[in-house]
């Protein structure tokens, strides 16, 4: 990264989303298990919120960036088995090495997560190819290589604002 | 699987890539990388921040759902230098846009966070932590009288809202608590209910002792700070506001005997 880009942007980073999934359990098997994310700290809302289950919060820290998931168990309708590709407005991509991607593509065979690609792109840009799979609860999630990864720091962290 | 080096991009599904690409290079302040870089089935358009994260818009026919069903808690977080959130602050204060945070009360000092909206609904957070969230604060209102002893019972905890401080009546006497949270400078609450102090920020909690109760990864939290304190003859109490007892974890000699001339032994802890 150049000091040129940091003097020029407005933003550091992205740092977390807050999304819903159907079931914490089932989320916290594959992302912890699949993704490899680890688990951090879990909380419920409020008593009645423990007692119906609902509104349970906890997050996973993947690489440099978290995932804060809350429970909505009845709210969410699934997307279409066959669509990998999709976003309910929003899809997180996250980045593997291009010596690696082979391996990420073996692990989802493994844990029979369904995906489609790799997708190449275009040449002229920074992404390579991607994967495109869903977690258990239906939100749209991507691997990719990038083609600019020489440029990007290796084993980032999470970075808290906390 | 341990292969993820992290975050390589936020997909947006927007339906004016034109007006959206206003929002995150105008009003984000995001770096343009350029157009339809990328294999999407609509235009799309790629955005870089200071990390190398990048947002990448697709504009679809729309309408898009930045909210799947009834669930409207979903967002964002970009976290900001404190000299780019104040950059921020007065670039969209000068466009007009709302920039108020309904959970002020809940943060840390030099925490702060609002809420902006794109074009489309995608809701972000705009945050920074500035470094007074991790400096040692002290209240700096000299000596505080908190009463006499006479006028406590055991397990009272009486908030004194000038000195920052929690004064707790044990069976075994009195302790003067900073209310300043040991992880970061948020102000604990004592709830009553709960026989606990409860951070608002992150959740941490502490016993009436001062040492955390919380669950990972606030378990390892220091107990919270003490202030000295001095038992008049007459049995008032003076707590002295200026210094702050570091101390690593709740001990019994932390607590003052409820007895006239007895005081606080600064000399047992870091003293600042």
């Amino acid at each position: 990264m150049s000091e040129e880009m940091i003097m020029t942007t407005g933003m550091h980073s992205l740092n977390h989303t807050a999304m819903p999934v159907h079931d914490m359990a089932a989320a916290e098997a594959f992302y912890c298990d699949v993704l490899g994310a680890t688990a951090h700290q879990a909380t419920c809302f409020s008593l009645e919120d423990v007692k119906t289950g609902a509104a349970i919060f906890k997050s996973f820290v993947i690489g440099d960036f978290l995932l804060a998931l809350t429970v909505a168990r009845n709210s969410m309708d699934m997307p279409p088995p066959d669509r990998f590709r999709g976003a309910h407005g929003y899809r997180h991509g996250f980045q593997v090495s291009r010596a690696r991607f082979d391996e990420i593509r073996a692990a989802l065979d493994a844990h029979r997560v369904p995906y489609q690609g790799p997708v190449a792109h275009p040449e002229k840009g920074p992404f390579g190819a991607s994967l495109y799979f869903k977690d258990p609860s239906g939100n749209f999630l991507e691997f990719v290589w990038r083609r600019d990864e020489d440029a990007l720091p290796r084993n980032r962290s999470y970075l808290s604002p906390e | 699987m341990g292969a993820i080096e992290g975050l390589s991009h936020l997909t947006l599904h927007v339906t004016d890539l034109t007006r959206s690409e206003d929002f995150y290079g105008g009003i984000l302040g995001l770096d343009p990388v350029g157009r339809d870089l990328v294999s999407e089935d609509g235009p799309n358009s790629l955005f870089r921040s200071a990390a190398g994260h990048l947002v990448l818009l697709v504009e679809v026919p729309g309408p898009v759902e930045p909210f799947r069903g009834k669930t409207t808690s979903i967002h964002h977080a970009w976290y900001l230098t404190p000299e780019q959130h104040a950059a921020a602050v007065a670039r969209l204060k000068a466009m007009g846009m709302p920039i108020g945070d309904t959970r002020e009360a809940m943060r840390a000092m030099g925490q702060k966070s609002f809420d902006v909206y794109d074009p489309d609904g995608h809701r972000y957070q705009i945050q920074t932590v500035g470094p007074e969230a991790y400096q040692i604060l002290k209240p700096s209102a000299g000596e505080i009288d908190c009463g006499n002893i006479a006028d406590y019972e055991v397990g009272d905890v009486r908030s004194f809202n000038d000195g920052k401080l929690y004064l707790v009546r044990s069976e075994n006497g009195f302790a003067a608590l900073s209310r300043w949270c040991t992880h970061m400078n948020g102000l604990v609450q004592w709830k009553e209910n709960h026989w606990h102090f409860y951070c608002p920020y992150h959740k941490a909690t502490f016993n009436r002792a001062g040492a955390s109760t919380s669950h990972f990864p606030f378990d390892t939290l220091a107990p919270l700070r003490l202030h000295p304190l001095a038992i008049a003859k007459d049995g008032s109490i003076r707590v002295d506001t200026d210094v702050l007892l570091i101390r690593k974890k709740a001990e019994a000699l932390d607590v003052v005997p409820a007895t006239p001339g007895a005081a606080t032994d600064t000399s047992r802890y870091e003293a600042i």
